[in-house]
């Protein structure tokens, strides 16, 4: 076990449509949270770095003018969907590497100002070469590769519908969820078709959020508090389905090589894994991640929720927060929350979907680039 | 969007050309690189005639884009025939029901759009009907 980068503190707000917020107030609201949830308190001073992932806010004076934290280095960090986990994986080499012993790791994002809409906005002209712009949507390439594992493995639609009813029960029951209702299968299965074979439920909604959590060196984090939760290892891969490789439409070779990374440097395995937060931007990107990070082989993914495996009282729940489908998806935050997630989690904190006694939580985030055309992912492996 | 990338990406537009990896046989199209995007080999590239012929590898069909497109809109990712290459384009003349994993489908060059007057083509499928 590695007992070098410690979080010590974790700190969220409200997801959901923040119309009265703007991005400084929901990043001091994440902030202030973050500081007054260490256990023996802290002083800002002792804050020595800070990283900020967004995927809009530039610079890091997006994260001093909210914080007050001009005296520090502070890097913004983007990584498509990944951006957030991404900041904090950077984050935690820092601290590993011994340059400094406290430091703050912020995710945000502003998405529900946008008056166009995402959709519009990248179906259109946005990309840098046309053929990669026109018609390209986000449920678009995720969906690509249902349709694909369905044609090669028997996964239907169903088995989609059963992970947004999960994720909405887990969801109904996490305080910080944009989204708090419990559906059925057949609500799921009769909701508007958004891209053939997603429907509306199948789909994370657009919002507003933020997250911070702190990171302490081995020999202060005690001061700080009596049960850290010691950060493991990280992993990164990036792919791209112009590679010409068939996996790229039944999953995402990027998170294969991200979990790989994580687990080599964790000593550990998926089998070791108890709990996790991943990337479900919609339904069938949950479905794929089960197999990409190992929890079980290639082609199986349906039958851990057919089984029940991935409930919240299953042998690995799976996004016991609600996930981004219920939770949201405001892109910098997305990682840097489920973060938090796993630490309440492995400190027992975690309230009404708290899992009983875990001891190791995975985070795994992938997002597209170059107009859906490539990929990120990173994954970041905690233990108490 | 400026209009200098029309002008960069004219052969893929306005051609169906690809370029073929002397090493590993990859086709890259849309998209030429010095470095094979699947072995790495550099610099080793052979031009070729790409076949306005394949078949669907998977597909979607999509409901809500903005209102220069007809929905429902399938889309999908389509293996050309020999030499090959893949590619992601948007279909024409295509209802949704018809579309299935596995589906024959042709090449046309229609316009996609118009931009600052000009009048922007490139690639689209429908099912090859004989």
């Amino acid at each position: 076990m590695n007992k070098e980068v410690a979080v010590i503190g974790a700190g969220m707000i409200n997801f959901g449509e923040l119309f009265e917020k703007n991005v400084d107030n929901m990043i001091e609201d994440a902030y202030i949270n973050c500081l007054k949830s260490v256990d023996n308190g802290i002083d800002p001073k002792e804050i020595e770095a800070g990283w900020i992932g967004s995927a809009y806010e530039m610079s890091g004076a997006s994260l001093a003018v909210p914080t007050g934290l001009f005296r520090i280095p502070i890097s913004r960090n983007e990584n498509g969907c990944a951006t957030g986990s991404d900041a904090f994986r950077n984050a935690c080499y820092a601290v590993k590497a011994g340059i400094y012993k406290v430091v703050l790791v912020c995710g945000v994002e502003k998405m529900r100002d946008a008056s166009g809409g995402l959709i519009a906005k990248a179906a259109a002209k946005d990309g840098r070469t046309m053929w990669r712009s026109r018609a390209r949507t986000m449920p678009a390439f995720f969906a690509l590769r249902g349709t694909r594992h369905f044609h090669e493995f028997g996964s239907k639609r169903d088995h989609l519908a059963m992970i947004s009813v999960k994720n909405h029960h887990n969801g109904h029951l996490y305080p910080y969820a944009h989204y708090k209702f419990e559906t059925t299968v057949e609500k799921v299965l009769k909701a508007p078709i958004v891209s053939w074979p997603l429907g509306l439920y199948d789909c994370c909604p657009i919002t507003d959020g933020a997250c911070c959590v702190l990171l302490a060196q081995a020999d202060v984090a005690k001061k700080y508090t009596d049960t850290p939760v010691w950060w493991q290892s990280a992993g990164c891969g990036i792919g791209s389905w112009m590679r010409g490789l068939d996996e790229s439409f039944i999953g995402f070779p990027a998170s294969v090589v991200a979990a790989k990374e994580a687990y080599k440097h964790a000593g550990i395995t998926a089998k070791d894994i108890q709990v996790a937060e991943v990337h479900d931007c919609f339904t069938v990107t949950e479905m794929l991640d089960y197999e990409d990070l190992g929890f079980c082989k290639k082609g199986e993914g349906h039958k851990m929720i057919e089984e029940g495996i991935v409930n919240l009282d299953g042998s690995l729940p799976v996004n016991p927060s609600g996930g981004l489908i219920a939770k949201g998806h405001p892109i910098g935050a997305s990682g840097v929350a489920q973060v938090a997630e796993i630490y309440e989690q492995l400190r027992g904190t975690a309230g009404k979907v708290q899992v009983p006694d875990v001891e190791i939580g995975l985070q795994h985030n992938i997002g597209l680039g170059r107009g859906a055309t490539g990929s990120a992912s990173v994954v970041n492996i905690l233990r108490r | 969007m400026s209009t200098p990338p029309l002008y960069r990406d004219l052969a893929i537009n306005m051609r169906f050309e690809g370029l073929k990896c002397k090493n590993c046989g990859y086709i890259a199209y849309p998209e030429y690189h010095r470095i094979c995007l699947k072995c790495g080999t550099i610099d080793q590239w052979e031009k070729v005639k790409l076949t306005p012929t394949g078949t669907v590898h998977t597909y979607i069909v999509s409901y809500y884009l903005p209102a220069e497109f007809e929905t429902p809109l399938p889309l999908a990712i389509v293996d050309l025939d020999p030499p090959g290459g893949r590619i992601y384009a948007i279909s024409t003349e295509t209802k949704a029901e018809e579309m299935k994993v596995g589906l024959r489908v042709e090449i046309d060059f229609r316009e996609i759009f118009h931009k600052d007057g000009l009048s922007v083509p490139s690639f689209k499928f429908k099912p090859l009907r004989e």
